[in-house]
């Protein structure tokens, strides 16, 4: 019966205890891969399994073979590739991202609902069969191989505003009193798109920011094809596939973990950097439609 | 309205000025050869090679990343953006025959391929007669990998002895049962048989008799290799894997003997060492009828293709004969252990006293030529494979399983 | 087709209730929606279609019956009449497209048009160049280049025809206001109108143009494949395709291409694990990602910031990394199963990817890996948007954490996310990725068909389909059919989602 004398404060406290046990467990769960992703990486022994967990042997060296030796498999030079296209790509897509929602949420106009309807269905649509006809489609104007790279950049931002959901639901949360009463003093519609809704946009626009920059590093089948097995124009993804083949595997395994840890550095830093902004847009945005 | 045109018409503008400067300014690429990422090093090193022979060649010769297994998949995307000389495994032949992929050798180029390389390499590039690639190795099979401190030369022969012999150590024997490749050579063992009638490049009919009797008892071909897999995978000192589990078991001590191929004979002999050994797959003993068979392999082959859609057919022949040529085979297996499809290489010396070519040797009567095998065989015997280590073949429903099996590989679904 | 319940019943329902109620009836409705998709939706649009280009035909008449020599040659020369009338941004605009169209067209695109209807006739022949010995090739036609290319053709020819109606609309009716001696609009307020009224033009052409010819172009393309026998024994370039009509999709819906009768068992068999994935996907995601969320954002816990961010680098990093990474993880001789069995836990492996079911489970959970960090985020948003007065009324009222969740969080939240819980499932039932990645729909099994396996989704079996024989005709018909599918039901949620927000207040 002692326990119905316990302060409030303590059940608190014990509930607390409970709470951060929980998501210290819900960490370690998340966490594991990417643990075990930088050990393997970190081993000296070659193989892609080993049967303990622990490497015998640690080395550095698979990170510095991927920026030393080249010959076989330029990272380096797929890894400048990728960044490329993803800054690229982030400026376009965010762009197109930002007018599309822009149009969708402020402006009204005879065929938005069709729009926005036909927007959400087109998605639907199994993508690689389109593959066949964008490929040749890029051929024609000769953006395969060799401009393989303006290529890609074309396929990912093309249809960028598909993804307007998210953004356009932010918008909607801007009360339109502010559009208004800059209309009434004379303000066009692309200044107040400019100077009054942008700089309230912060969050979303770090958002799709991030969501652009992060799009590019995991395609693999459209990039294996705009490259056509030449490995100047090889993406990241394409690469470190080639790692895992089954004779390179053995050889190579330890050195696509350090890929991939590299691969995934910029990417979480810059999560850890903007995560205040990528929260409140997401959150902003994401259910209210 | 206006922006709109004037931003439709740019887009309509800018591809109309680049379909025709795509048409009229196609740059000569010169010569693309394609080959597996392990061996760039080594193509770049014959490629110069090359030129130092042919001071005179005028074009530039280019090199891609597609592994002898990637080919078709890459070719059947856009035939005529591949390239102009690719490396490729022999079961894609007709394949890429079909899709327009393969130019046909020049009479004189065909004789002089067919006259200095093994004969069953020579046949197996042809279509309805008709020499369509240069085959430059002939060591795409599968034989038995061991450990001589395990498994005696003696015990190696029977796959009773080695299974006795493992547990007595404590050792495994590693065999990848889910996987189409291997999962056939023990109803081939048995004496079950499946042939494609070729109609030019396509498929015909399939013929299948893993379900018709064996002359050695009451019991379907399938059966008695079936019977046997099931055996084995239930011994306790037994391993379903692949080359990682080979790898795994070999750095974990547990190592015993395992079915793999000429790729994986460098990393078995460093980590065993003296006590490395290969040989060709040993036989099993059938408890249904009481008998002994030799597990079969495949034995395939490893070609150099012309593109047929190649601007300059010539040149591009020439390389494809100089890289399967006597010279190149010779570096090939120097630099990597590729065995060579070429009579001349394979008589010398080193290439004989190579283990893991010596145990192919050994496994070539007991091999089963492979053919450009279509999907509905390598998804069926892996579901086979997959099945039987899944339990969910047992002796009970053995027969009816070899029965769908059939069927399904017959009518190529 | 049970009774719709009446408003006050439904206002009687628990939170739990209600959202059963709303779920199910959505799902009842989807026949219904189909239905109305085409016996209102579907000839209303026709009419309105047909209603447009009948008013198109009666200006254009309107044009040369009454237009002046100006007008009437810019049916000729587009953009005549406007620079005749000194609006010189209009009338360059028209007739540099003009130009380029028919630049275009002779070119390049009219040979591709004129053999539109055949796809090509010259197969690619084998000849002996007697002088090198050396056997050659003639170019023979490429059907799949005239389908793709004639195809852009047409969508060109019909860009030109809209652009050439606008011409003349644009021409008669600066000829009218001339006539009526108003002043014409100059370049400058045409430019105006562009950030103002016509704003929405401005900023959608860029995204329309790019969606139209990578979105919208491709899957007409397929479309029209679809009625090709595009496949490896017709492939470009050692041969032609052609058409063939409704073959394909009378082999797919007659049932042609099931040439083992286990194709419908396999087909269904698939189907029905592509909806059971669809559904845990989602709901386990949900209900976890929610239960992480409140903990996290629980008053007094500290490092808030940590633990989201812990969260969040599975999606900071690339899913093909990740996913090829369990996929080792978890394989029979994986450090999953050598690390159970180091610590006691298990005698020998578990077959998480190589036992059907344990596959399926596997998938799941490496799913609720990935889908986790998102949910979170989504519900943390709405949590915070929870009034705080709610609940403290609601401790007035002596309600304990587990009553406040169950009368306030829960019913709040279900009743925001209603629509986007159905469009998730939705999006679950064309998951490739996942799948892909990690099992590539393996194990394979004798019970099934077709190359299929036990993961195998209905997409990534059309996959398998696809690239095995390349039979592109028949997977043409089968993604349009599933297309239709997906499309009508996202349309319905869609469309109905924004009511049931509106109509319904929760508070």
């Amino acid at each position: 019966m002692a326990k119905k004398f316990r302060s409030k404060k303590a059940v608190e406290r014990g509930t607390n205890v409970v709470v951060y046990v929980v998501l210290t467990i819900i960490s370690i769960v998340w966490l594991f891969p990417f643990f075990y992703l930088i050990l393997q990486s970190l081993r000296a022994e070659p193989g892609a399994v080993t049967p303990y967990f622990w490497p015998k042997q640690w080395t550095f060296d698979n990170y510095i073979k991927l920026f030393t030796d080249t010959s076989t498999y330029n990272f380096p030079r797929w890894y400048g590739t990728t960044i490329l296209i993803a800054l690229v790509v982030t400026v376009i897509q965010t762009f197109i991202v930002l007018i599309t929602s822009y149009a969708l949420s402020r402006l009204r106009f005879k065929m938005r609902k069709p729009l926005m309807n036909l927007m959400l269905i087109l998605g639907m649509f199994p993508g690689f069969m389109s593959m066949t006809a964008i490929y040749f489609l890029l051929k024609l104007i000769g953006l395969t191989q060799e401009m393989g790279i303006v290529g890609l950049i074309l396929v990912y931002t093309a249809s960028s505003c598909m993804g307007y959901y998210i953004c356009k639901g932010f918008f909607d949360t801007i009360p339109k009193s502010l559009d208004e009463a800059a209309r009434i003093d004379g303000a066009s519609r692309h200044t107040v798109f400019i100077k009054i809704i942008l700089p309230l946009s912060k969050p979303i626009i770090i958002y799709t920011i991030l969501t652009a920059f992060m799009a590019p590093w995991g395609d693999y089948m459209f990039a294996s094809l705009m490259a056509f097995g030449d490995q100047k124009y090889f993406n990241v993804a394409v690469g470190l596939k080639y790692m895992l083949q089954r004779e390179t595997i053995y050889q190579y395994f330890t050195r696509f973990c350090a890929a991939s840890v590299i691969v995934s550095i910029p990417i979480t830093a810059l999560f850890f950097w903007l995560q205040k902004y990528y929260v409140e847009g997401v959150t902003g945005g994401s259910v209210k439609g | 309205m206006m922006k709109k045109r004037v931003i439709s018409l740019l887009a309509c503008g800018a591809l109309a000025v680049g379909a025709t400067a795509g048409l009229t300014a196609c740059g000569d690429k010169g010569i693309t050869i394609w080959g597996p990422a392990e061996q760039q090093q080594m193509l770049k090193e014959m490629v110069a090679s090359f030129l130092e022979e042919n001071p005179d060649f005028k074009y530039e010769i280019n090199l891609g990343v597609v592994s002898e297994a990637d080919a078709y998949a890459n070719l059947s995307k856009d035939v005529a953006a591949s390239a102009d000389v690719f490396a490729f495994a022999n079961d894609q032949l007709m394949n890429l025959k079909t899709i327009g992929g393969l130019a046909r050798l020049s009479d004189e180029a065909a004789a002089k391929s067919a006259a200095e390389n093994d004969a069953n390499s020579v046949e197996a590039t042809k279509v309805d007669g008709v020499q369509y690639a240069y085959p430059y190795a002939s060591d795409n099979g599968f034989f038995m990998y061991y450990d001589k401190s395990v498994i005696s030369a003696d015990q190696a022969k029977t796959l009773e002895d080695i299974m006795d012999a493992c547990e007595a150590a404590g050792k495994y024997f590693i065999f990848d049962i889910d996987n189409s490749w291997y999962v056939g050579s023990f109803l081939y063992g048995a004496g079950g048989d499946y042939t494609i009638n070729w109609n030019g490049s396509l498929v015909g009919s399939i013929d299948c008799d893993f379900d018709a009797k064996s002359p050695d008892g009451d019991y379907t071909y399938g059966e008695i290799g079936g019977n046997a897999l099931i055996k084995l995978h239930k011994h306790k000192n037994f391993v379903n894997g692949d080359d990682n589990t080979i790898t795994k078991y070999l750095g974990d001590e547990g190592f015993g003997a395992c079915v793999s191929g000429t790729w994986k004979g460098a990393e078995i002999s460093t980590k065993l060492g003296e006590n490395y050994a290969a040989t060709k797959l040993p036989t099993y003993h059938s408890e249904l009828t009481n008998k002994d068979y030799q597990i079969k392999s495949f034995s395939g082959f490893k070609f150099y293709g012309v593109n047929a859609s190649s601007k300059h057919l010539a040149e591009a022949h020439q390389i494809a004969a100089y890289l399967s040529g006597e010279k190149m085979q010779e570096k090939r297996f120097d630099t990597f252990g590729i065995g060579p499809s070429n009579k001349v290489v394979a008589a010398k010396d080193k290439v004989k006293s190579n283990v893991a070519l010596a145990a192919l040797l050994e496994q070539a009567p007991h091999a089963k030529i492979q053919d450009s095998l279509p999907p509905s065989y390598w998804s069926n015997l892996e579901a086979f494979g997959t099945d039987i280590h899944g339990d969910k073949i047992t002796d009970a429903n053995l027969k009816e399983k070899i029965t769908a099996l059939t069927e399904k590989l017959k009518s190529n679904t | 087709m049970t009774q719709p319940v009446s408003e006050l019943d439904y206002l009687k329902m628990s939170a739990w209730q209600k959202f059963c109620y709303k779920f199910v009836s959505f799902f009842k409705k989807i026949p219904m929606g189909f239905l109305n998709f085409f016996k209102v939706t579907i000839p209303a649009l026709a009419i309105k279609f047909w209603l447009d280009v009948k008013q198109c035909f009666v200006n254009v008449g309107k044009a040369a019956k009454y237009g002046d020599w100006k007008t009437r040659t810019s049916f000729v020369l587009m953009g005549f009449s406007q620079l005749a009338r000194k609006q010189f941004l209009r009338g360059f605009t028209y007739l540099i497209f003009e130009l380029l169209f028919v630049l275009y067209l002779g070119l390049f695109g009219w040979k591709y048009l004129a053999m539109f209807g055949t796809l090509g006739e010259h197969t690619r022949g084998e000849f002996l160049n007697p002088v090198t010995g050396i056997y050659e090739y003639t170019e023979g036609d490429n059907s799949l280049l005239i389908l793709l290319y004639g195809l852009l053709t047409i969508l060109f020819i019909f860009a030109f025809a809209y652009a050439w109606y606008q011409n003349i609309k644009s021409a008669y009716s600066t000829q009218l206001v001339e006539e009526a001696k108003q002043p014409l609009a100059t370049a400058k307020e045409d430019m105006r109108s562009f950030v103002n009224e016509q704003y929405h033009k401005t900023l959608l052409t860029v995204p329309l143009v790019g969606l139209s010819i990578f979105t919208i172009f491709p899957i007409i393309f397929m479309i029209f494949v679809a009625f090709t026998n595009y496949d490896m024994a017709h492939m470009p370039p050692a041969s032609l395709f052609t058409w063939v009509g409704f073959e394909n999709f009378i082999a797919v819906l007659g049932g042609g291409i099931a040439t083992s009768s286990s194709f419908a068992y396999t087909f269904g068999r698939i189907l029905l694990w592509t909806v059971v994935w669809a559904f845990f996907a989602t709901f386990t995601n949900y209900i976890l990602g929610m239960i992480v969320a409140i903990l996290i954002n629980k008053k007094g816990i500290r490092f808030k910031k940590l633990w989201r961010t812990i969260l969040i680098m599975t999606i900071a990093v690339p899913q093909f990394v990740s996913l090829l990474l369990m996929s080792q993880m978890f394989a029979d001789e994986g450090i999953i199963n050598i690390l159970l069995k180091q610590w006691g836990i298990i005698d020998s492996h578990i077959p998480f990817l190589t036992d059907g079911n344990w596959a399926k489970a596997t998938i799941i959970i490496v799913n609720i890996w990935i889908g986790i960090p998102y949910t979170m985020l989504i519900c943390t948003g709405i949590l915070m948007n929870i009034p705080e007065d709610l609940y403290e009324s609601a401790r007035m009222d002596g309600a304990g954490p587990v009553k406040a969740y169950m009368k306030i969080t829960l019913p709040y939240m279900l009743h925001v996310t209603t629509p986007y819980l159905i469009s998730q499932f939705i999006g679950n039932l064309n998951n490739f990725n996942v799948i892909y990645l990690l099992t590539a729909g393996a194990p394979l099994s004798l019970n099934l068909a077709n190359g299929a396996g036990e993961t195998d989704l209905l997409i990534t079996w059309l996959y398998k389909l696809t690239m095995d024989k390349q039979s592109y005709g028949i997977a043409s018909v089968i993604s349009i059919l599933m297309f239709i599918i997906t499309a009508i039901v996202s349309l319905i949620v869609y469309n109905r989602s924004g009511s049931v927000k509106n109509e319904e207040d929760f508070m």
